[in-house]
Parts: structure tokens; C-alpha cells; sequence
């Protein structure tokens, strides 16, 4: 019975750590080679706080998760800045560096020989030494740590997580400090890990870095990888799974004298077949049928007809600009790439609840300039204005906060999100987004999730697409995803929108669909748009004003007509002879 | 003199670091795979000729050939049969980096299943320990240095000069472009596996040479290797012998200042610091 | 005709950018295919050449019908196509650039014959011979690409807005380059261009698009006459 136990308590301990190591590689996308180690930070710091300082287990374990958890999120900090493969170069190095380290650092780990002698857990005299004993404290624990980690990946914090896992670009255009999102998960997961480590140390009662070592990591991914990924069950599934069949395997007569490396030849075995056949693991990430989405009473009735199509052409009369403030005011921006000039001294102001258009032959700097306003480029020179404040040289997310929002040329919604997520993702100032707080305030959370749920919800109604709000984005045509994009950017509640070739690629239905809606946007929602279009018709129906981009200056603005009978600018377009 | 015979051990070190670079460089800078069942060519190599000379009491020079064949054939029928049939399906890089994990953790424990982990050792090598001045080495010391350099230098020829090396280096460029000019990209890929794994056969041979075979042997090397590549800048294979090179020397000449167990820490340190100043590697550029 | 393309109908995943797309080339014929950005004139090169595949249409050139075949078999048909971008081997000198590209030739003998027409054509390319591909101008990367393609003596040259990044200056010259090619080998010619002012002197014949339909087809010459062209866009 006490075998019974303790392999319960093996599946529970890796289930802890396959969780932890889930939350990078299913919601951040990344793969880490070397998570063994902080299962390992989290088991010395358990050893050496009990034994040299007679403290309580909890003091260990606590010790354990801080630490870890600084070590993940310095481990981030260069990692999540560069590309896919330099990540499996540091987390390896990471891996083999800490593990030399165990070994050659005698005076604090012992090195080679491992630390023996610790004392078991131990709470009110009640000493958790045998499996038996062991078992329920270690259930609670795992409840506790799983609770943890499903409040995370069931939030706000983890949508937005999500989306990053999708699209990073997209989600810092939607308002979000990725990096600090992406810091802090591998910091929550070191910390999981190293409570994982800090248990078995206080089980097993003997630690030494070949507890440690990279195959240790490489059999943690497997199991991420069996359970399948970005599911909360899955890490269950692959731990229960994978130590049962080890465990099974010391049951075939004479295993015991190669059991090792039978278990390394059906852990690769595993993860090469899984790779082949179904790298999503046994569990998927989304369930086959759609999420039931409930409407809130009153939703319908309002707005009901707002989607249809009645085809409001006329652009409507011109605002006296004279008379008003500039809402955003580009000022002399320049760009050159080595000798290139780009853009050379643009300046462009936008006015309230105007359409205002960006044209241009090719390479004139229109992307570059549109680009440079909205913080995806740097610039060489100039000023951005929101209101009359500088905001210049903000990062994308920053400038979100100021008002200023951007769509995308090639659409990118978040294909694995539902249309509903894409859109609730984008709410501004959510509590639940912040780590903290979405464990210290449950109630705000809860109560801010409500709103924004409703909110979403007229939005979609808005666009038109209320219908398929539970169905994964991905799974939309192009016309609906453009306008599931268009109901996440006005989600954000940003009065300046930028749109980068809103109507590229449609057919002629979607296209005066998308049309209406964006004349619609900018009359009832009052937003102040910035187009940049190459469809000269879609110019004409929709803007007010358009500013002329040629090599990088801006040419002439004006209405489109007055633009289009200026032979110069022709020239400019159509070539000069 | 102590750092003599430092320098020395860090030439012989530069050269199966500069060696083994090129060869996981000529792969990656190809085929953009992680191959990590690289290491296992390496052990496979190693194991062919350990037990060639021992059980079968080949000549060393025979048993050098089959283990370069034993090379060839493994790396080549991992992307034949593996990462062929991955890319056919679209796989992602994750993807196909985790099967080739798979794939070498399962092979590395099979080798210790079938031939425990006592390690081997080749015979047959006329090994003699020379010295020049107050400097040691051995004959198979001598073997790696310039068997190690000559094939570095004589790959780089190939890619220069060779119009099949302009073809593989075509395909490591652009190879949607390449696969419209009528380049087949799959036998490409598979020569430039070829190449790779028969260089990491010659290198795991002068291993043997001068240590033993054991299953993990790949490991260490293997490692070196694409800390060379992505230090030395992933589009330069000359990069990749330079940074092999410097790593190499680092190593030893590190033991001077720090006790001889820090291998690791003084190669990443030196990856960390360059790729943060220069993140394009040593003698890399930005792909375009 | 050497080139008829009916009812093309092509995109990119979820995305439909191609509604239907016919145009033919005669033999030794320069065509151009005008139009505003993303109206689908670089995917009709695509899916003429096979980098995306139609997913409905025709494709018949010289009499075979090549809609389903991939970009290699094109070429050796005797379409060569030159995209906007990524179109060289950056870090191959210009040299080994026109070396890999013959690679696949059938008569490797007729190389260095080639070889020397394409630098007599282009004597930059010679006097750079030796330079990376990847530092050339702006300008010797067309002539450079165009030269490659020269090399498989194609029937059909598609060229995909030739003049992006080059001064008109530059771009005057390569156009008059192109029209001696045509003159001179007897190549027809497939051109996407935004500046339509020269696109419509040299061609006989130009195919209008918007949002990912035909609207026109009309000669050069008439074209050149209407002296506007912003509804064209």
C-alpha cells in the first residue's frame, strides 16, 4: 500500500511541475530546457533552510518560491528578447551552467555527494514522514499550487497571455506591456517549481544535483507535450500517464538492471511519435464544441438593427477645422535608413471625428510615417501630439493608454482565441490583467469581467458578428475577421484609430460593409481615423481630407478631388516621363 | 611553463570546438533545423570505431572510414525519414525540434542499453606522447589539431569554390528562391546532412582517439557546437570556426584564473556577453 | 496566344485576393498589368508562376496547360519570374548568383555564351561580378535578377513592379533594357507597374486591375492618350 502511495505522491509532485512548466510553454510559447532547475533551487533552499536554520518547512518552501521566482524573471529579461533558438541555447545553457554549478560549489550544495538528512515536513508536531502521512499534505499543496495556476490561466491576465502566445505585435498595439506579462509567468512558474522541489526534498529526504539534470527537463517537456499543452488538465493527464507506465515498467521481469535507460528510450520514444502524429498532446486546447456564449437581457433590443447595411455615402460635411483643436498632431517627422531618406519632415494633424487619408504611390513613406506615429518605429526627428501632449517615441502599448489605437494590414486576430476573447482582450485598465491584484481583489475582477463582457458583446452587435461570438477567430472567413479586428480596436475605447488598408483583399459585398462601418465608427462612435488606403474609390467614398506622400514628403492635402486634379501630383503617381 | 602547456591544450581544444562548430553551422545555417540528435551521430561514431578496433580488431584507419560511413548514414536517414516527413506535414520549428530531442534522448539510452555504461577505447592507435620544449602532447593530440583544421579549411573551400557548395550556400540564403530555380532543396538538405554528420564523425574519431567512447560522449561536444554557431553568427561557417576557435582557448586559458570545472560558465559567459552587445554574432550579419 | 489565363481565382489562406482574373500575352508581346497596391497584381504573377496555387482557372501557356504546375516546371516551359522582392542570393557574389541560377540549365555548355550576352547586356554586372550580391544597388539588384533570368532564355519574363526603389533615372534605363530584350531575343514580357506613364509606352497592350477584378483591358498607346488615369485606381 505504501508503493501505492508514493507513486500517487511522484505523479503529484510532477504534476505540480509540469504545471509550472505548462504555463511557459503553453501560454507563452516558449520551450525551456532547463525547468529542472528550479524544481532544484526550490529543493536546496528547502535543505539547507531546514537543516542549517531549524526553520519550518514553509519557511524553506517560501524562501524557495521567491528565490526561484527571481531567477525565472532574470532568465526572462535576455531570453524573451531574442529569437526562437537563441531561447533553447540560454535555457540549456541555463541548465547546464546552474547544474555545473551544484556540483562544483561544494561549500553551499555539497557538490557531487548531495545533501542528505533532511528532515521531514512538519506542522503543529505532526510530522509528514511516511508516504501515508506525506500523501494528504501533499494533495493540499498541489490543490493549492493548481488553484493558483488555474486563477492565472482563467483571467484576464491569462487572455491577454494568450493573445501574446498569438500575436505579441498585436497585443502591444491593443495597450499591453508584454514583456512584463511574459516576466512575470516565468517567475510564477520557477516559483511552482521550486514548491515541487522543495516537497520532494522533505519526502525523499536526500537531494544532489542529479535530481537535476537536463534529462530531468527534457522529461517534464514530455509530459507538457503528452498532456497536451495550454490545457489544465493536460499536465494531470501527462504526469499520471507517463509515471504510471515508468512505474509499470519495473514490473517486467529483469527490468530493474536497464530500467534507466528504458525509461530515457520511452520518454524519446514518446515525444518523437507525439511530434509525428499529434503534437498537441492528448488533450486539446479548446473543446470541439463552441463555447456557449449567454447574451445579457436588453442587448438585442437597443441596437438591433445597427449592422444593416443602409449605405450612407455622402461623407459627411466638413468640420470647422478652424474652429477646433487638433486632435493629434504630427510634427516634422523623419526617418532615413543608412543614406535612405524615408521620411523627410512629415507633418500631418488630424481633427476630431474626421476620416482623414494617407495616399501615395509605393514607397512614398506612408508605412513608415504611419508607423513611426503609433510607436511600432523609432524616428529620427520630429513630434507626435495626442491632445497637446508629446507623445513621442512611447512604446505602442503607452500610447494606447494616451488614446491612440492601430489595425493591422494582414488583419491578425488571435487565431486560437474566440471572436468573443479577441475582443475582450482588448478592454483598457483591467484589473484582472494584473497579477496581484487578481488574487487581492476577486471581487473587482469579477465585477469588471462582467462589464467588459457586456461591452464585447455591443461591439460585436456593432459589426455584426454577435452570432459568432463563441467561435474560434481563426475559423472566420477574411471579411469576418477584418471585422472582428475592427470591434477589438473600438473595444479598446480609443478616440484617435489608425487603419492600415482596412479594405485589402475583399470581395465587393464585404467591402461596402466595411466601408459603412467605419463611416458609422467615426459618426456615432465619434472616432478620429487615420486610413491609409490604395483604393482610390474606397478614398473618395470615405475621406474628408487626405494628405499626399511622395518620397518620403508630404506633398498636398485636401479633398480627394481637389488632390486628383493637381497634374503635379499625377505626375508623381503615374510616373514622370 | 604552466601556460605553455595551457596554450597547447587550448589549440587542441580550438580545433574540435572550430571542427565541431561547422559542422552543426553547415546544417542549421542550411536547413534552419535545431538538430539536436547531432550528439547522437557523434556517440554513434565514436561507439563504431571503439568497438571496430576492439571486438573486431580492425585496423584504426578502417575502422576511422566506417565510422564516418556509420555517421554519414545516421544523420542522413534522420532527415530523410524524420524531418523530411516533418516538413511534408508543415511542421513548426518547435515541433521538429522537440522529435529530434525525442529522437536523441531515445537513442543516447539505447546505446548505454546495449553496451552499459563502461566506456571504450580504440586500439590499435600508435599512440606516443611528444613533447617540444617543457610542452606534452600525444600523437592523437597531433591527429586532432591537424585533422581538425584541414577539415575546417577544406569545407570552407568546398563552399567557396565548388559549384555545389554555391548551390548549398544558395539554399541557406533563399531557398524559396532556390527551390524555383528547379533546385531540389530535399537533396540539398540531405548532402549538407552528409556533410555535417560525416565532419562530427571525423571529430567524434580524433575524440576517441585521444579519451574513450561512452553513451553520453555526444553530449559536451555537441553542446560546443551550437554555442559556436549562434556566437560565431549564424550566416558566416567561418564565423563558426572562429567562435569553436575561441571558445577552445577561452576553456584552457580560463584554467589559469579559475579551477578546471567552470567550462561551461566560461563558454556561455563569452556567448551572453557577445550576443548582447552584438546579437548577430561574432562574425554574423542580419538575415535579410 | 502564348500566355491565356481564365478566370484565375487565387489568395492566401482565409484571404481571396484573386475574383476572376483573364488576360492573355501573345508571342513577343510586352503586356502591363496596372493597378492600385493590393489589387492583386503581384499574386497574379504568383499564381501565373505557381508560388500560390489557383484555386480555380486556367493556366495555358504555349498550348499546355500548366495551371497546377510548380514554379520549377514553369521554368523550364519558359517562364522565368521576377518578383518584387527577395529575388537574389545575398550572400552570393553576382557571379555565383548567375552560376546557381543555371544550375538546373539542360545545356550547361551554352553557360559561359550566356553568361557573356547577359554582361554585354548589363556591363555592371561584370564590373561587379565579384561583389555580394546583397551590397549591390538598388538598381544592379534588378539588372542583376533580370540578368538571371535572361541566362534560361525564357519566352515569357514577368517582372513585378521593376521600378520600386530605383530613380526614375535608373528605372528609364532598365525599361529601355527591357524593351531591347524584347526587341533583340523576341521575350514577351509580363510587367506590373506603378508607373504607368512608361508601363503604357511599352506596352502594346494593358490589363487594368481593382480590388482583385479586371476592369479594362485597352491599348498602350490609347491609354497614353487620356492623359489621367486616378479612376483607373
Amino acid at each position: 500500500m505504501d508503493y501505492v502511495y508514493h507513486i500517487l505522491i511522484l505523479v503529484i509532485m510532477y504534476a505540480i511541475l509540469v504545471q509550472s512548466l505548462n504555463l511557459i510553454m503553453g501560454y507563452v510559447g516558449v520551450i525551456s530546457m532547463g525547468h529542472a532547475v528550479f524544481s532544484g533551487i526550490g529543493a536546496y533552499s528547502a535543505a539547507l533552510i531546514s537543516i542549517h536554520l531549524g526553520y519550518n518547512f514553509l519557511v524553506g518552501m517560501a524562501v524557495g518560491f521567491v528565490f526561484s521566482a527571481i531567477v525565472g524573471a532574470l532568465l526572462a529579461l535576455p531570453s524573451l528578447r531574442v529569437r526562437d533558438e537563441y531561447l533553447i541555447v540560454f535555457t540549456v545553457g541555463f541548465q547546464m551552467v546552474v547544474f555545473e554549478f551544484m556540483l562544483t560549489a561544494r561549500g553551499i550544495t555539497q557538490g557531487q555527494a548531495g545533501i542528505p538528512g533532511i528532515p521531514p515536513a512538519e506542522i503543529w508536531g505532526i510530522s509528514f514522514d511516511t508516504p501515508l502521512r506525506f500523501l494528504p499534505l501533499l494533495v493540499i499543496m498541489g490543490l493549492i499550487c493548481f488553484a493558483v495556476a488555474r486563477r492565472v490561466i482563467y483571467s484576464p491576465f491569462g487572455r491577454v497571455l494568450k493573445a501574446i502566445r498569438e500575436d505579441e505585435s498585436a497585443s502591444r498595439a491593443l495597450g499591453k506591456n508584454t514583456l512584463s506579462f511574459k516576466v512575470l509567468v516565468f517567475a510564477l512558474s520557477g516559483g511552482l517549481a521550486a514548491v515541487a522541489g522543495s516537497l520532494m526534498a522533505h519526502y525523499i529526504s536526500f537531494i544532489s544535483p542529479f535530481s537535476f539534470t537536463i534529462e530531468v527537463s527534457v522529461f517534464i517537456i514530455v509530459m507538457v507535450v503528452l498532456g497536451g499543452e495550454a490545457n489544465f488538465w493536460g499536465p494531470i493527464m501527462g504526469a499520471a500517464i507517463l509515471m504510471g507506465i515508468t512505474e509499470a515498467l519495473r514490473f517486467v521481469p529483469g527490468a530493474s538492471s536497464y530500467i534507466d535507460a528504458a525509461r530515457e528510450i520511452f520518454y524519446g520514444l514518446i515525444l518523437m511519435f507525439l511530434m509525428i502524429f499529434r503534437p498537441q498532446g492528448i488533450l486539446p486546447e479548446h473543446s470541439k464544441r463552441l463555447r456557449r456564449v449567454s447574451l445579457p437581457e436588453g442587448l438585442l433590443s437597443k441596437e438591433g438593427a445597427a449592422a444593416s447595411p443602409e449605405r450612407v455615402r455622402d461623407v459627411p460635411g466638413p468640420s470647422d477645422g478652424e474652429n477646433q483643436e487638433p486632435i493629434l498632431e504630427i510634427q516634422g517627422l523623419s526617418k532615413s535608413f543608412g543614406g535612405l531618406r524615408a521620411v523627410a519632415d512629415a507633418s500631418l494633424k488630424l481633427y476630431p471625428r474626421d476620416i482623414t487619408g494617407l495616399i501615395g504611390p509605393n514607397g512614398c513613406g506612408k508605412t513608415t510615417l504611419f508607423n513611426m506615429a503609433n510607436g511600432f518605429m523609432d524616428s529620427d526627428g520630429g513630434a507626435v501630439y495626442v491632445r497637446g501632449k508629446a507623445v513621442t517615441g512611447l512604446a505602442p502599448y503607452k500610447l494606447v493608454t494616451q488614446g491612440l489605437a492601430r489595425s493591422w494590414q494582414d488583419v491578425r486576430v488571435f487565431k486560437g482565441m474566440t471572436v468573443l476573447d479577441n475582443v475582450m482582450v482588448a478592454r483598457p485598465s483591467q484589473t484582472g490583467e494584473n497579477l496581484f491584484l487578481l488574487f487581492s481583489h476577486p471581487g473587482r475582477v469579477a465585477r469588471e469581467e462582467r462589464e467588459n463582457y457586456r461591452a464585447a458583446l455591443e461591439y460585436l452587435q456593432l459589426v455584426g458578428l454577435l452570432d459568432k461570438a463563441g467561435q474560434l477567430a481563426g475559423s472566420l472567413s477574411n471579411a469576418e475577421q477584418k471585422l472582428v479586428a475592427i470591434a477589438r480596436l473600438l473595444a479598446t475605447e480609443c478616440p484617435i484609430l489608425f487603419l492600415d488598408e482596412p479594405t485589402a483583399a475583399l470581395d465587393i459585398d464585404s467591402l461596402e460593409r466595411v466601408i459603412h462601418l467605419i463611416q458609422e465608427i467615426a459618426v456615432r462612435k465619434e472616432k478620429t481615423i487615420l486610413l491609409v488606403e490604395h483604393n482610390l474609390d474606397v478614398v473618395r467614398g470615405l475621406v474628408k481630407k487626405a494628405y499626399f506622400m511622395s518620397e518620403g514628403k508630404i506633398l498636398a492635402e485636401g479633398e480627394p478631388a481637389k488632390l486628383m486634379a493637381d497634374p503635379k501630383l499625377a505626375e508623381v503617381y503615374f510616373g514622370i516621363d | 611553463m604552466l601556460t605553455a602547456q595551457l596554450l597547447i591544450q587550448g589549440l587542441i581544444t580550438a580545433s574540435f570546438y572550430a571542427l565541431a562548430g561547422v559542422t552543426w553551422g553547415i546544417i542549421y545555417r542550411t536547413t534552419l533545423t535545431f538538430h539536436f540528435s547531432h550528439q547522437l551521430v557523434f556517440t554513434v561514431a565514436g561507439y563504431t570505431a571503439a568497438l571496430l578496433t576492439t571486438e573486431l580488431g580492425l585496423h584504426f584507419l578502417l575502422a576511422f572510414f566506417c565510422s564516418l560511413a556509420a555517421a554519414i548514414a545516421l544523420g542522413c536517414s534522420i532527415d530523410a525519414f524524420l524531418y523530411r516527413k516533418l516538413r511534408e506535414m508543415g511542421a513548426t520549428k518547435a515541433t521538429t525540434f522537440l522529435s529530434s530531442l525525442g529522437f536523441a534522448t531515445a537513442g543516447t539510452a539505447i546505446i548505454l542499453l546495449l553496451f552499459s555504461s563502461n566506456p571504450r577505447s580504440l586500439k590499435g592507435f600508435p599512440a606516443k606522447t611528444l613533447s617540444l620544449g617543457d610542452v606534452f602532447f600525444t600523437t592523437a593530440d597531433v591527429a586532432m589539431v591537424a585533422i581538425s583544421l584541414l577539415s575546417v579549411g577544406l569545407l570552407l573551400l568546398f563552399l567557396r569554390k565548388s559549384r555545389y557548395g554555391k548551390v548549398i550556400r544558395a539554399v541557406g540564403s533563399n531557398s524559396e528562391m532556390a527551390r524555383n530555380l528547379g533546385l531540389d532543396i530535399n537533396k540539398v538538405y540531405l548532402v549538407v546532412y552528409a556533410i555535417g554528420s560525416g565532419l562530427f564523425g571525423v571529430a567524434a574519431f580524433l575524440f576517441t582517439l585521444k579519451n574513450v567512447a561512452y553513451p553520453t560522449m555526444g553530449i559536451f561536444p555537441f553542446f560546443m557546437s551550437f554555442t559556436a554557431v549562434f556566437l560565431g553568427g549564424i550566416n558566416s561557417i567561418a564565423g563558426h570556426a572562429l567562435a569553436g576557435f575561441i571558445l577552445g582557448m577561452a576553456e584552457n586559458i580560463g584554467m589559469i584564473i579559475l579551477p578546471g570545472e567552470y567550462k561551461i560558465m566560461i563558454a556561455y559567459g563569452i556567448l551572453f556577453i557577445v550576443i548582447l552587445i552584438k546579437p548577430e554574432g561574432l562574425l554574423g550579419s542580419k538575415r535579410g | 496566344m502564348l500566355l491565356t489565363v481564365t478566370d484565375l481565382e487565387a489568395g492566401y489562406g482565409e484571404k481571396q485576393v484573386l475574383y476572376g482574373i483573364s488576360l492573355t500575352i501573345a508571342d513577343k508581346e510586352i503586356v502591363s498589368l496596372i493597378g492600385h497596391n493590393g489589387a492583386g497584381k503581384s499574386t497574379t504573377l504568383k499564381s501565373i508562376v505557381g508560388l500560390v496555387s489557383p484555386r480555380r482557372g486556367k493556366i495555358l501557356f504555349a498550348g499546355e496547360d500548366l495551371t497546377s504546375s510548380p514554379p520549377s516546371l514553369k521554368l523550364a516551359k519558359g517562364i522565368y519570374h521576377l518578383p518584387q522582392e527577395y529575388f537574389l542570393f545575398n550572400d552570393l557574389s553576382v557571379r555565383e548568383n548567375l552560376e546557381v541560377s543555371s544550375f538546373t540549365m539542360s545545356e550547361q555548355s551554352l553557360f559561359e555564351s550566356r553568361l557573356a550576352k547577359v554582361f554585354e547586356i548589363f556591363p555592371v554586372l561584370e564590373a561587379r561580378k565579384r561583389q555580394l550580391a546583397g551590397t549591390l544597388s538598388g538598381g544592379e539588384r534588378r539588372m542583376l535578377g533580370i540578368g538571371m533570368g535572361l541566362l534560361r532564355q525564357p519566352r515569357l519574363l514577368m517582372l513585378d513592379e521593376p521600378s520600386s526603389g530605383l530613380s526614375p533615372v535608373i528605372f528609364q534605363k532598365v525599361a529601355g533594357i527591357v524593351q531591347d530584350i524584347n526587341r533583340e531575343m523576341g521575350t514577351a514580357v509580363l510587367l506590373v507597374e506603378q508607373n504607368v506613364k512608361v508601363a503604357f509606352k511599352l506596352s502594346k497592350r494593358v490589363f487594368v486591375m481593382k480590388a482583385g477584378r479586371m476592369i479594362l483591358e485597352e491599348s498602350g498607346e490609347k491609354l497614353l492618350q487620356r492623359g489621367q488615369w486616378w479612376e483607373l485606381f
